[in-house]
């Protein structure tokens, strides 16, 4: 078990390491100066303290729909659908937020339960498909991220926009944001708040019943052998949909978070935020795992703020996407490769 | 003179020693069977002959010229041909189709599809196979599709062809209709081995016998000197007892009855036509038939794995009858009826499991397994040590082991220990020595025996005859989803049972 755990560690990196290199090759390629990645990297995370919490802040959403795809992923569901159901719980959030009578923490629980609610309703539709008519869950959750996004352009445009701005929803009062005054100031003003609690209350939620659970025994039997679980009499389309509705309140989680934090208001959006998509990349790289998930929330993150910094050097962005795709590439290799590793090594053993 | 020769033959991989220095001589025009439990080396060395795989060491000899076998293809261009224990046929396309796959008749770049029927009518006439070119693979039995297989060797003009476990799928009379053929095949002047692990066919036909254990030929010798204790006594490496201690029993009560089951696939063809039967306790009660005749549908109706389209199953426990068609499969696990199931892989355990998780896979949310849905998993650790100690199951690293790196045959004792380990009334057994080894084979019919001992009800399924007609007190034959009868096993002979078998005489 150590050792294996040795490997996908080694995997992990070596597959982070191959990432950038490939994104240093291109920024040569366009004629720039490939350390200079590097040094976005670095000046987005550490390179000041107000970095450093808009860094830990940028995260927290980005490892939250980890998780999400990461317990899909335990059940042998993949669940492409957390942008879409991250999107249906950030209006939904923005909106309890905006109309909700009840004072400040009230109104922030309300917002966590509806998220959570309308993330999971989000990933009921595409579970129950897959669990009684057997539709592959991939192409349905697919697109329900479009119905997302243009359900949420067209509720904006038509009921739910600022009377100046017909593309921008009304702000959050600052009394439901998650801002915390001591961490605010504590990072001279950064973007970072109580998100980062809710993070680690949902990662510890998630091992304890992924490890710990009789829910999460039958999950993962599921996952590896629906067949051999029916047997053990596993009620398998039961946990199927409820994996993905857990799986959906994740996504949300993540969605309310993105809400209550800076800027506080959602536009209308042309393309997806991308929350969903990078937490499909987020869970293969930490190998499922909550630590794991955390681990490759912060790099993508930091991935993220280095777009930023490579801008101001006149280096497009979208190399951070293109860093994390190939990572998502080689992530998703990697129990293959890992395998081989293992064979080799296991006939060298014996 | 020798047709094949594979001398001081030697394959590793990493550290293990698959085969070890085996030396096969196999005379020209001979039957020459290939003894050994699973895992002992045949199918490695048999690849290696195929050029699957090279050499670590040793020599080729194909009609006494040194060869260098390094691809498939070679195989084939020195006349060596095999036919593999799954067929490998294209079952839309006729029998001449499927012969000449790879190398077709064409005229003008077009198959000619007139001359390639007759071409293949004449080897099939040829060797008296009373087979038709054009009929669909299909459409035929399993012993026909088999024999084309055969023809498929025989139109590449092999000369020594190869039966790899050729009577796994038969029916007992298709086997001596193999056993004819192959003799007439070798009558032809063919150089035949046959891989088998069963003693009676070697006895049959086979002239010479070379026996592999443990990666290493300890032996070989004339049939007709060797009794089959002797050869099992060689395969296995001590004296193997193939005889039953079956204590007597009177059983009077029902534990399960079936009426008029019918079943259909989601195809809407009917799978199970109106059987009716039961099973009592302190009984084995054998379900004989070819490979998908209905046996797998009667077991999943009774563990509930399939929805029952019509008929009643009734388990009597505590004199209680339980209706359980419409039970879930938990529900029928708890009333007490064990499933060992016939595809290991596929159901008897999660192969990405440790040891530990599969052992405990009924009772795991059980206390003290789980309480209130907390998992205890040092329970499973002491559980399933306990199982492995008791069982003699081996493991890479005990308990934590995945599942995937046991050894079929361990995979399969583990699948068995837990099953009686739950007690259940009635247990019912598919295949259970399926790719086990006869060591193995052995205890396992002393479980199953001793459930029967304990008043306990069994349903054995198996395709293997001997083995039902060994255990079981009645035996009841499967034909086309249909049940062809039930027969008492201490007076039915082979003969009978087969015919029921293909669907002929039942027992009057």
């Amino acid at each position: 078990m150590n050792r294996q755990m040795k490997i996908n560690i080694i995997t992990a990196l070596l597959t982070v390491v191959v990432g950038l290199v490939v994104g240093m090759i291109i920024i040569a390629i366009i004629g720039s100066n490939p350390w200079s990645l590097l040094n976005a990297i670095y000046e987005g995370t550490f390179g000041s303290v107000v970095n450093f919490g808009n860094w830990i802040s940028i995260s927290v959403p980005l490892a939250l729909t980890g998780l999400a795809v990461a317990i899909g992923y335990r059940a042998g569901l993949f669940n492409i659908g957390a942008e879409g159901q991250f999107q249906m719980a950030t209006i939904a959030s923005i909106l309890v937020a905006v109309t909700s009578p009840f004072n400040g923490l009230i109104t922030i629980l309300l917002v966590i339960i509806v998220g959570i609610i309308v993330g999971a309703l989000w990933a009921l539709i595409p579970g129950i498909l897959k669990a009684y008519y057997k539709i592959n869950e991939v192409v349905v959750t697919i697109m329900m991220n479009w119905i997302a996004l243009y359900l949420t352009n067209y509720f904006i445009v038509v009921h739910f926009h600022t009377s100046t701005n017909l593309t921008q929803t009304p702000i959050i009062p600052s009394t439901v944001s998650l801002n915390l005054k001591w961490l605010t100031n504590l990072t001279n003003g950064s973007n970072i708040n109580a998100g980062i609690f809710i993070l680690m209350l949902a990662a510890i939620f998630y091992w304890y019943s992924v490890e710990k659970t009789t829910f999460g025994y039958e999950i993962k039997a599921v996952g590896n052998s629906s067949e051999a679980a029916i047997y053990a009499g596993i009620d398998s389309k039961k946990r199927i949909i409820q994996t993905m509705c857990l799986s959906g309140a994740f996504a949300g989680l993540a969605g309310v978070v993105y809400a209550l934090s800076a800027p506080g208001y959602q536009t209308t959006l042309s393309v997806f935020r991308g929350f969903g998509f990078d937490g499909i990349t987020v869970a293969l790289l930490g190998q499922l795992s909550a630590i794991g998930v955390i681990l490759s929330g912060l790099l993508l993150g930091g991935l993220r703020q280095a777009g930023i910094f490579m801008q101001i050097q006149q280096i497009p962005k979208e190399i951070s996407d293109i860093i994390i795709g190939v990572i998502l590439i080689f992530s998703a290799l990697s129990p293959i490769i890992i395998k081989k590793i293992m064979k080799k090594k296991g006939d060298a053993n014996e | 003179m020798y047709a094949v020769e594979m001398l001081n033959v030697t394959k590793i991989f990493g550290h293990f020693k698959a085969n070890d220095n085996i030396t096969l001589q196999v005379e020209k025009g001979e039957i020459h069977a290939l003894l050994g439990e699973n895992g002992a080396g045949k199918s490695t060395l048999m690849n290696l002959l195929f050029g699957f795989y090279s050499l670590d060491g040793g020599e080729i000899k194909i009609n006494e010229q040194k060869v260098e076998i390094t691809n498939p293809n070679i195989a084939n261009d020195l006349k060596i041909g095999m036919v593999h224990q799954h067929f490998k046929l294209i079952k839309p396309f006729t029998v001449a189709q499927n012969i000449t796959l790879g190398s077709e008749i064409t005229r003008n770049k077009k198959i000619d599809i007139n001359a390639t029927n007759k071409k293949v009518q004449n080897i099939i006439d040829q060797y008296d196979f009373n087979l038709k070119a054009t009929t669909k693979v299909e459409d035929l039995t399993v012993g026909e599709q088999q024999k084309v297989e055969i023809l498929k060797m025989l139109y590449k003009e092999a000369e020594i062809l190869i039966f790899d476990e050729p009577t796994g799928a038969l029916t007992p009379q298709e086997t001596i209709e193999l056993l004819n053929t192959i003799q007439r095949l070798q009558n032809k002047g063919k150089t035949i081995i046959l891989i088998t692990h069963k003693l009676q066919e070697i006895k049959a036909i086979a002239h010479r016998c070379t026996v592999i254990r443990r990666g290493k030929s300890v032996a070989t010798v004339f049939v007709n000197d060797c009794t089959e204790e002797k050869l099992a006594e060689l395969m296995v490496g001590r004296a193997v007892n193939f005889d039953v201690n079956k204590v007597d029993k009177n059983p009077t009560k029902d534990i399960l009855q079936i009426e008029n089951l019918t079943m259909y696939n989601s195809f809407g063809s009917k799978t199970l036509d109106d059987v009716t039967l039961n099973v009592q306790y302190g009984e084995i009660l054998g379900i004989a038939g070819v490979d998908g005749n209905g046996q797998s549908e009667i077991v999943e109706a009774i563990t509930g794995l399939q929805q029952v389209s019509s008929g009643t199953i009734n388990y009597i426990s505590n004199d209680i009858k339980h209706d359980i068609t419409k039970k879930s499969i938990r529900e029928i696990i708890n009333l007490g009826i064990g499933h060992i199931p016939q595809d290991r892989h596929k159901h008897g355990v999660v192969l990405e499991f440790s040891v530990a998780e599969n052992a405990v896979l009924k009772r795991y949310y059980k206390s003290p397994y789980a309480i209130s849905g907390r998992l205890n998993k040092n329970k499973f650790n002491s559980y399933a040590e306990k199982l492995i100690l008791e069982n003699d199951i081996r493991t890479p690293h005990g308990v934590k082991s995945l599942t995937r790196d046991l050894s079929g045959g361990n995979q399969q004792k583990l699948i068995i220990a837990r099953e009686i380990a739950e007690q259940p009334d009635l247990l019912i057994a598919v295949q259970p020595t399926r790719g086990v080894d006869v060591g193995a084979i052995e205890n396992i019919h002393q479980s199953l025996l001793k459930e029967r001992e304990n008043d306990k009800g069994i349903i054995l399924v198996s395709l293997e005859l001997d083995e039902i007609m060994k255990l079981s007190d009645r035996i009841a034959v499967m034909y086309d989803g249909r049940l062809m009868g039930i027969v008492d096993a201490k007076t039915a002979t082979q003969n009978q049972i087969g015919l029921m078998m293909a669907g002929g005489g039942t027992n009057e």
